[in-house]
């Protein structure tokens, strides 16, 4: 098995509650990457591309996993799923959409616009653990990234 | 090209021609008879024969044949010479009863016979020709001179018959002056000259007429006449031969009269009869079509017209009169006058149309134009002609009917507006229907955006307060006593509570909203997959499940599942306080479909108020007994009415419940 907890992971949510509680998560499964929060879509997108606030920032590091929220101030989450796959430098980062909502549109528009995965954020925090747990298993333990 | 024989009917005129002929030819012949006995006389060759015609009476009858036949014409001379003729028979007959000689006798001809009165014409003959002349001067008084004629028809006729029946003998002569045969011939002659003077009297008609009873009259005379002399000459014969007596004469002549008579009657009495009869037959035909052509014009209710174009004259039938309101005389005789009938807008377009066509060589002619009808008011009708034309081409006559259109144009008119109409409300409803359908439209995507963030944000803060009274409960567990753990295990109840009312009303407008796909379902398979998850997650329990083999419907594969899994999750939740738990799913043929049932052996419920199962929150238990958020079975509902189905259920509390649902056409 081939770790890379060196790696950090970008998560793209808003509400801080489900900001806490994400970390909580990823704690509470011994994932123990960097998490980097991006508020909004457009710091996202920053982020990934050195722009703005992360401007001096190394873009060829770049994260292990995207957790990426739909419903987002700014720059919608579909949005920046379709800036990622467009750009060469985040083309294969894997996006995991993270999300409250079962609308099909949501399910059907992610992954077509080329997400790798879809997880919805149930109710019940034990569930949203084991859903994690879930996540950290496969895309940052099992799923190894293609070389840069 | 039809040739029509315009047969003029002048009998009439035929039979003047026939008279007149013949009173020229009587008077003629008299004339001639005069002028060979005048220029016998002349010459001397007609020797001594004392009882001949004399030059006096021959001059008289040519006299009165010259004064008739120049009547017409030449009046004064016409008068000249039967004054002439009155003088000499005048003067004869002042000799005869004065006994003297005026010395007129001998005037022209000296009389070698020398008898008792030498070459003086009979007094009998000088009265003969006197009234026959004072007849041909009568030309103003013509009935006079037509009894005059008669009557002296019927003197000479006997002067001539006596001769031919020798009662006066010519060769006797002598002891008397007798009228001459000749004389009566030539008398006789001028008699009916006289008579058929100027077409002769009404009687004489029907002895020329060409009709069948003209010819019967003709040939009844002729036969009766010819009977009669040949019957007087037998007679005389037979008595004179000594074979008949007198009596026995008479009874023969009169018995043969009679019976030939008779005969001849009854003959021509039967032809009569035959033609009459025939004339009935023919007439009852010629009424019988007649009344067929009226009866057809008015079914027709067409304005008919037989149209003498060489006379100009138009004949019209009575539905001219009653549709149009115009007696029939009135209704345009002439082309002209129908012109005047004719709408001024159409007039020209009539009338050039009309002579186009009597100049073309087409036998139909139609045209659609508008006429005024009497009262003024307005129709629109088709004129159709037929055409027909002599050898030479040229029309002569024309038979036509006018239909009315009015009401059928009407009718058009009516036809079209409600068309126009119909069109009109058509685009109006399309118009509504579309506001409608962009309205819905609009509603349905409100609806799907006010879901979207029921999703999002109502349970994004139940998510917090689930997770952090987790967080409470691990990381202060310390700090919290039962009673502070117990609440927190309350509100996290409650959260899952309500998330779970959250995802069953998204579905509830989830189903109504999506499209339906129609594909073949397989439900046994479904159940199987559901009853395999409820006994992964209830391990313990011990439920006895027997599922119908192959249950497959038409219908949507995504809502059947949740129908499935929502009657079966019932069926499961319900059985859970019985010892020996049973569900059934299978299908049961109905009458005119099948339906697919689900059953426990579970709590059930009370029928009385199985009307509130299929709203959404209504529940028959309690949440304490049977957990739920009563909007399953109201999902459930609306999918099966939306595939066109029903679903109904049965039950008595404390003894199971079945949900039966059928699937419409599709199933």
């Amino acid at each position: 098995m081939k770790m890379s907890p060196d790696k950090a992971i970008l998560l793209v949510e808003d509400n801080p509650d489900d900001i806490e509680l994400t970390k909580r998560a990823f704690i509470k499964n011994n994932l123990l990457n960097p998490i980097v929060v991006a508020e909004d879509g457009a710091a996202a997108l920053d982020y990934l591309f050195g722009r703005g606030n992360w401007s001096a920032r190394d873009v060829t590091d770049r994260p292990a996993l995207v957790l990426l929220d739909l419903k987002l101030p700014k720059i919608e989450g579909i949005e920046v799923l379709r800036q990622i796959r467009e750009d060469d430098r985040s083309r294969t980062i894997p996006v995991v959409i993270l999300t409250t909502s079962r609308e099909d549109r949501d399910v059907v528009e992610s992954y077509r616009l080329g997400a790798n995965s879809y997880v919805r954020k149930p109710v019940d925090f034990n569930d949203f653990i084991e859903a994690v747990k879930n996540l950290g298993m496969y895309w940052l333990l099992l799923n190894e990234a293609p070389p840069a | 090209m039809v040739v029509v024989q315009m047969a003029v009917i002048v009998s009439e005129g035929l039979d003047e021609v026939r008279i007149r002929r013949t009173a020229r030819f009587s008077a003629w012949a008299a004339a001639v008879i005069g002028l060979i006995v005048l220029a016998m006389q002349l010459a001397g060759v007609f020797g001594e024969r004392p009882s001949g015609m004399k030059a006096n009476a021959a001059l008289a009858a040519v006299l009165i044949a010259g004064a008739l036949l120049s009547a017409e014409r030449r009046k004064g001379l016409s008068r000249l010479l039967a004054v002439v003729a009155l003088a000499v028979t005048i003067l004869t007959l002042v000799e005869n009863l004065a006994a003297v000689d005026l010395g007129i006798d001998e005037l022209l001809v000296a009389d070698p016979t020398r008898v008792i009165e030498p070459g003086r014409m009979a007094a009998e003959t000088a009265i003969v020709f006197a009234l026959l002349s004072v007849g041909a001067l009568l030309t103003s008084e013509i009935p006079v001179g037509r009894y005059l004629a008669t009557a002296m028809m019927a003197v000479t006729l006997f002067v001539i018959l006596a001769y031919l029946f020798g009662a006066l003998n010519v060769r006797r002569a002598g002891a008397e002056v007798r009228m001459a045969p000749e004389t009566a011939l030539a008398s006789f002659l001028l008699s009916v000259a006289l008579l058929l003077q100027r077409a002769g009297p009404a009687w004489t008609r029907l002895l020329f007429s060409d009709s069948p009873a003209g010819r019967l009259v003709r040939r009844f005379i002729s036969a009766a006449v010819g009977v009669a002399f040949l019957i007087g000459w037998i007679r005389i014969r037979g008595e004179a031969s000594g074979l008949l007596d007198l009596e026995s004469g008479i009874t023969v002549s009169v018995t043969a009269n009679l019976l030939i008579l008779v005969a001849l009657v009854l003959w021509w009495g039967q032809r009569l009869e035959r033609d009459h009869q025939s004339l009935i037959e023919r007439d009852a035909a010629l009424m019988a079509s007649d009344e067929r052509f009226r009866l057809a014009s008015m079914a027709t209710n067409d304005a008919i017209y037989d149209w003498d174009l060489l006379h100009g004259i138009r004949t019209w039938n009575g539905v001219m009169g009653q549709r149009y309101g115009y007696p029939i005389v009135d209704a345009g005789r002439t082309g002209a006058e129908w012109l005047e009938r004719v709408h001024p807008e159409d007039r020209e377009r009539v009338a050039r149309g009309w002579a186009a066509a009597l100049e073309g060589d087409d036998q139909v002619w139609r045209c659609e134009y508008r006429t005024i009808r009497a009262d003024g008011g307005i129709d629109d009708i088709l004129e159709r002609t037929f055409i027909m034309r002599n050898a030479a081409g040229s029309a002569i006559r024309a038979i036509g009917a006018l239909t009315e259109l009015t009401a059928i144009r009407q009718a058009e008119a009516i036809l079209r507006n409600a068309n126009v109409e119909l069109e009109r409300r058509v685009a109006e409803r399309t118009e509504e229907l579309r506001q409608k359908t962009d309205r819905l439209a609009s509603m349905n995507a409100e609806l799907e955006a006010f879901s979207y963030s029921v999703s999002h944000d109502l349970r994004a803060p139940l998510r917090s307060i689930d997770g952090f009274s987790q967080a409470l409960i691990e990381d202060n567990e310390a700090q919290l006593d039962d009673a502070g753990r117990s609440h927190l295990r309350r509100i996290r109840a409650a959260t899952q509570k309500m998330a779970e009312l959250i995802d069953g009303l998204l579905e509830l407008s989830r189903v109504s909203r999506t499209a339906l796909q129609h594909v073949e379902v397989d439900l046994t398979a479904i159940a199987e997959q559901t009853i395999e998850r409820l006994r992964e997650q209830n391990p313990a329990r011990q439920v006895d499940v027997s599922i119908g083999p192959s249950i497959v419907v038409q219908g949507d594969p995504r809502l059947l599942r949740i129908v499935m899994e929502n009657l079966l999750e019932n069926a499961w939740k319900f059985t859970s306080k019985r010892e020996a738990a049973c569900i059934e799913v299978g299908r049961r043929s109905m009458e005119t479909t099948t339906e697919v049932f689900v059953r426990d052996n579970g709590a059930g419920f009370d029928p009385q108020y199985a009307s509130n199962l299929f709203g959404a929150f209504q529940r028959l238990h309690p949440v304490s007994e049977f957990p739920g958020t009563g909007i399953g079975l109201a999902t459930v509902q609306r999918i099966i009415t939306r595939h066109g189905g029903t679903l109904r259920a049965e039950a008595s509390p404390g003894r199971g419940a079945t949900f039966a649902f059928t699937m419409g056409e599709t199933s």
